[in-house]
C-alpha cells in the first residue's frame, strides 16, 4: 500500500470539494512567524472552516511532521494582497492609518511516497502613518518600549522565507525540520529617523508516529527560537528625544546622545506533543489534542554595543492545551467542530540595574469554539458558529503600583456561505461579529467589530485563480468613532 | 515506550524552564530609604541634627516626580514605597543657628541666617530593601548671581587629539536680571596676575543693558557655536550656543555662526581663539571694569572663578588661584578626552570650594542641567 496515502486515509477528511483550494492560506499563517514571533500562534481564523483540509493538527500544533500527512496535495500556490486600516479611534501609540502590502509564494511538493518539501518567500511592507511617539512596530506586544518625542510615519519592508521537509524514516514515523527566517527594516520618515532592523529565526524539529491500524497519531515538536532587533533613532532637533518606556506607567529620558540605540535580544524554545485519534468513542468522531509548553526571555538595552545600558530582562513563559473534536459521520454531507483552548501565560520582568522584578502577568484564556459545516442545498454550502473566550488576567507593575485584574471576553458568531455557481465558479461570503472587552489602555469598555469577505474563484486552464475583498469596522463604547479596515486579495494556486 | 517518553518529556520542559534567569524574590517599588540630617561644621562650631527639613530624592534610572518627605523632631526622615534606583537626594534649606563664638559657647541672642545644601551626590541601593544613612549638610552662603555653571574641556572621545568643541556655561543664580555687557571671560595661567586669554561681552561693563541674563537661565559661550556632533559622535552640539569665542587674529578659524554673538578678544599679540587646558586651568568671569590685562586681573573685579585640575588634591598641595575664589579643585580624575565636563551639583551651587561644587558629568550638557 502506498504509504503516504495510507496515512491520509486516517487523516483526510473530504469535506467538501465545493471551494477546494480556496483560503488554502491558513496553511501560510506559519510563515507569518518569521518576523515576529509571538510565541504562540494564535488559531486564526477560527471561523472560516472551508479550506478543505480542515483545522489540520498541523495549524494547530505546527509540528513539521504532521505537515505530509495534513496536507497530503502538491500545492504552488501565489497571492498578492492589500489591506487598509484606518483608525479612526485608536490607542495613544497606535497609528492613525496602516496599510499592509504582501506577495507570497508557496510550493508544497511530495518528491516521492517518503519526502514532503515545502518553501515559500514572502514580502511585506508595512507602513505605519502617524504614529504618536511610538518607534515601536507593535507598541503594545511589548513591556520594554523605545519613544521619540515626534509624530511620523514608519514603513517596514523585509523578507521571510520558509522550508520544511517532511521525511518518512518508517511506514510509521515522519521526521521533519522547519525554518523559517526572516529580516525586515523599518525607517520613520522624520527624525528621529529611527531605523529598526529585526532578524527572526525559527527552528522546528519534530517526529511523528502513526499506530498500526492508522487510527492514532502521536506527535512531538521541538522549536529553538532566536531574534534580534535594533533600534537606531538619531537626535537632529533639541526636541526629537528617545524615552525608554517601562510598561506604561514608568518612563526614562534617554541621555541626548546623537545616536540612541536600543538592542532586542530574545531567545527561547518550545516542546509540544500532540495527539489525534480517529473514531474515538464511536465512528466519525476525531479527538486531536495538542498541548506544550513554550518560553521566551528578552533582554534590553540601550547605548553601544560595546557599553550596554540594561533596561531590563522580561521573560514569558506559556502552557496550552487544545482540544478539538470533530464529528462528521457522514463527512461529505456536515461536520461538527468543537474545540477548547486552555492558555496559561506567565510573565514577569526585571529591572536593568537592580536585581527586583518590576512586572508580572499571569493570564489565563479558556477558548471555546463550535461551528457546524452542512449542505443546505447540493451546490450552497453552510458554516456557522460562534467562539467564545473568557481572559483572566492579573497584570502587575511595580516601580509605580499599578493593577489590572479583570476577566475580558470575546464572543462572535459567524455565518459563512459558499455557492458553486457552475463547475468551475464559485463564490462565497463570510460574515463575523464580534464583542471584544477591551484591555485597561482602551479608553473604552467594549468594541464590536463586523466584518464581511466577498470572494469568488475560478478554475482555468492554468489552475484557480481568486479574487476576495474583505472589510470591517469596529464601533467602541461611548464614542461616535469608528474604525474601518478594507483588504482586497488575488490568488493563483494549482 | 509511552512512560519513557512522558519522562523524557517533562525532562526536557524542566530543562527548557531553566534556560532563563531566576526571577527574582524582591519586588520593586517596596523600597525603603532613612536618612538622617545632619550640620557638621567644625570650624563654625555646629553639630547639630536638622529638624523639619524637606528633602526631596531625585533619580535619573526613570522619568519619576521627586519624592518628598519631612524630618522629624530627631531630624530623620524617612522614604518608603520608593522605586529601587540609585537616588541623588536633595536639601536646600534656611535656617537660623544662634552664633558660636571663638570659645564654642552659642549666642541665642545673634542668630545667623544659614542656608544649608547637602553633600550626597549619589545613594546606591542596597540589596536588602532598606537603607540607611546620613546627609551631612554643608554652608552655601556665597551670594548669588552670575555664575560658571558647567566647564567643558576634555574633549570628545577621539584618537585625533581633539578637543576644540570646549565650552562654558553660565548661570544666573539670582532672582534678579543680570547682564553681560562689558564682562570679561578669561583663562588664568597662576593666579590672577597671569592672565592668559580674555574675551569680553560686547557693551558697556558695569551699566549696560544690552545682553540680560534672566533668573534661572543658562548661556553658553563656546569656543564655536557648531554641531560638532557631525564630526565627532561623542562630542556635543554647539550649534544652539548664545555666544562664541572670535579672535580677529585666528586667520585659520573662518568658522563663525551668524546666531550665536560673539565675545572678542582683548587682548594685544594673542593670535589663537579661546582654548582651555585639558587637564588644569583657572576659568574667571569678571565684571569688566578692569580691562588692561597686562598687569592681572583685578581681584575685585571677579566675579566667579573655577579652578579645575585632574590631579588629586593628595598629590597636589598649591593652588593656581586664591583660596578666597577658590578653595579647591573641580574635576578631580577627569581624563582628557574623556567627553566629560564638570558641571555643579546644583544650578549655580555655590560654596567657594570646587571640589564640593562640581561634580563630574558624562555626556556634557550645554544649556541645560544634568
Amino acid at each position: 500500500m502506498n504509504i503516504r496515502r495510507s496515512k491520509i486515509h486516517v487523516l483526510r477528511r473530504k469535506v467538501n470539494h465545493l471551494v477546494s483550494g480556496w483560503l488554502i492560506s491558513l496553511l501560510l499563517i506559519p510563515v507569518l512567524l518569521a518576523y515576529d514571533n509571538p510565541l504562540v500562534s494564535e488559531i486564526q481564523p477560527r471561523n472560516i472552516m472551508f479550506n478543505r483540509y480542515g483545522l489540520t493538527l498541523y495549524d494547530l500544533s505546527i509540528n513539521p511532521a504532521l505537515f505530509g500527512i495534513s496536507y497530503p496535495d502538491n500545492i504552488d500556490y501565489y497571492q498578492t494582497r492589500y489591506d487598509n486600516y484606518q483608525n479612526t479611534y485608536r490607542r495613544t501609540f497606535d497609528p492613525g492609518h496602516q496599510n499592509n502590502y504582501e506577495i507570497r509564494v508557496i510550493s508544497v511538493k511530495h518528491l516521492s511516497e517518503r519526502v514532503t518539501l515545502l518553501s515559500g518567500i514572502q514580502y511585506n511592507r508595512t507602513v505605519l502613518s502617524n504614529v504618536y511617539r511610538s518607534l515601536e512596530k507593535n507598541f503594545y506586544d511589548e513591556f520594554f518600549t523605545i519613544c521619540d518625542t515626534t509624530t511620523g510615519s514608519t514603513a517596514y519592508d523585509g523578507p521571510q522565507v520558509r522550508f520544511l521537509y517532511d521525511y518518512a524514516l518508517t511506514n510509521r514515523i515522519h521526521l521533519a525540520c522547519e525554518i523559517n527566517y526572516g529580516v525586515e527594516e523599518g525607517l520613520k520618515d522624520i527624525y528621529t529617523k529611527c531605523e529598526t532592523i529585526v532578524r527572526n529565526t525559527e527552528l522546528r524539529g519534530g517526529i511523528s508516529f502513526i499506530s498500526g491500524n492508522q487510527k492514532t497519531v502521536l506527535g512531538l515538536t521541538g522549536v529553538f527560537y532566536d531574534a534580534q532587533r535594533k533600534y537606531e533613532a538619531v537626535k537632529d532637533l533639541q526636541d526629537a528625544f528617545a524615552i525608554t518606556n517601562f510598561g506604561l506607567h514608568v518612563s526614562k529620558a534617554e541621555n541626548p546622545r546623537s545616536t540612541i540605540r536600543k538592542n532586542d535580544d530574545r531567545g527561547g524554545g518550545e516542546i509540544d506533543l500532540q495527539m489525534i485519534r480517529k473514531d474515538f468513542l464511536w465512528p466519525g468522531l476525531t479527538l486531536k489534542i495538542t498541548t506544550g509548553y513554550c518560553g521566551r526571555s528578552d533582554y534590553v538595552s540601550t547605548g553601544s554595543v560595546q557599553k550596554p545600558n540594561p533596561r531590563g530582562y522580561w521573560v514569558r513563559q506559556v502552557y496550552r492545551g487544545i482540544t478539538s473534536l470533530i464529528y462528521a459521520p457522514n463527512s461529505e454531507k456536515s461536520r461538527l467542530d468543537f474545540l477548547y483552548e486552555y492558555r496559561l501565560t506567565g510573565d514577569w520582568a526585571k529591572s536593568g540595574n537592580h536585581d527586583v522584578v518590576i512586572m508580572e502577568n499571569k493570564e489565563i484564556l479558556n477558548a471555546f469554539n463550535l461551528n457546524w459545516q452542512f449542505h443546505l442545498l447540493k451546490r450552497l454550502l453552510i458554516n456557522t458558529g460562534g467562539y467564545f473566550t473568557a481572559n483572566a488576567c492579573d497584570y502587575r507593575e511595580y516601580i509605580v503600583p499599578f493593577k489590572y485584574d479583570q476577566t475580558d471576553n470575546q464572543l462572535s458568531a459567524f455565518l459563512n456561505i459558499a455557492l458553486q455557481v457552475n463547475p468551475i465558479l464559485s463564490v462565497y461570503l463570510l460574515g463575523d461579529l464580534k464583542t471584544i472587552d477591551l484591555y485597561y489602555y482602551w479608553d473604552a469598555d467594549r468594541a464590536t467589530r463586523y466584518s464581511g469577505e466577498l470572494g469568488l474563484e475560478r478554475l482555468t486552464t492554468f489552475g484557480r485563480f481568486g479574487v476576495a475583498v474583505e472589510t470591517s469596522q469596529t464601533t467602541f463604547d461611548g464614542t461616535d468613532r469608528k474604525d474601518r479596515s478594507i483588504g482586497i486579495k488575488l490568488a493563483h494556486w494549482r | 515506550m509511552v512512560k519513557k517518553g512522558l519522562i523524557f518529556l517533562i525532562f526536557l520542559s524542566l530543562a527548557l524552564t531553566t534556560c532563563f534567569k531566576d526571577k527574582p524574590t524582591e519586588l520593586d517599588g517596596t523600597y525603603s530609604i532613612r536618612l538622617v540630617l545632619v550640620f557638621r561644621d567644625s570650624t563654625l562650631g555646629y553639630d547639630e541634627r536638622l529638624k523639619n527639613v524637606t528633602v526631596q530624592l531625585h533619580t535619573d534610572e526613570y522619568s519619576l516626580d521627586d519624592y518628598s518627605a519631612t524630618a522629624d523632631d530627631s531630624g530623620v526622615v524617612v522614604f518608603e514605597n520608593l522605586a529601587w534606583a540609585s537616588f541623588d537626594p536633595k536639601v536646600k534649606v534656611q535656617i537660623q543657628l544662634p552664633y558660636i563664638d571663638t570659645y564654642g559657647v552659642a549666642r541665642p541672642d545673634s542668630l545667623i541666617n544659614y542656608t544649608l545644601v547637602d553633600t550626597v551626590v549619589i545613594l546606591n541601593p542596597t540589596e536588602n530593601a532598606m537603607l540607611t544613612d546620613t546627609i551631612f549638610t554643608i554652608t552655601a552662603n556665597s551670594l548669588p548671581g552670575l555664575k560658571i555653571n558647567e566647564i567643558y574641556y576634555t574633549g570628545p572621545e577621539n584618537r585625533d587629539n581633539w578637543f576644540y568643541d570646549q565650552y562654558v556655561e553660565l548661570y544666573n543664580s539670582s532672582e534678579e536680571v543680570k547682564y553681560l555687557d562689558g564682562m570679561i571671560v578669561c583663562r588664568i595661567y597662576h593666579m590672577l596676575d597671569r592672565v592668559t586669554y580674555a574675551f569680553q561681552f560686547p557693551g558697556e561693563p558695569l551699566t549696560g543693558t544690552e545682553y540680560p541674563v534672566q533668573p534661572g537661565e543658562f548661556v553658553v559661550l563656546a569656543a564655536d557655536a557648531t554641531n560638532w556632533l557631525t564630526l565627532y559622535s561623542t562630542s556635543v552640539d554647539l550649534s544652539g550656543a548664545a555666544w562664541e569665542f572670535v579672535n580677529a587674529m585666528d586667520f585659520g578659524d573662518t568658522d563663525d555662526n551668524p546666531n550665536a554673538l560673539n565675545l572678542h578678544n582683548i587682548m594685544t599679540g594673542k593670535t589663537v581663539d579661546f582654548m582651555i587646558n585639558l587637564s588644569s586651568n583657572v576659568i574667571a568671569i569678571a565684571d569688566g571694569s578692569d580691562s588692561i590685562m597686562t598687569d592681572g586681573l583685578d581681584i575685585g573685579t571677579v566675579v566667579d572663578c573655577v579652578e579645575y585640575c585632574s590631579i588629586s588634591s593628595g598629590e597636589r598641595t598649591n593652588k593656581d588661584i586664591d583660596k578666597i575664589l577658590d578653595q579647591g579643585w573641580a574635576g578631580i580624575g577627569n581624563q582628557r578626552y574623556s567627553g566629560q565636563s564638570v558641571e555643579r551639583i546644583l544650578p549655580g551651587f555655590d560654596t567657594n570650594n570646587s571640589f564640593n561644587d562640581f561634580v563630574i558629568i558624562k555626556p556634557p550638557t550645554p544649556g541645560y542641567q544634568h
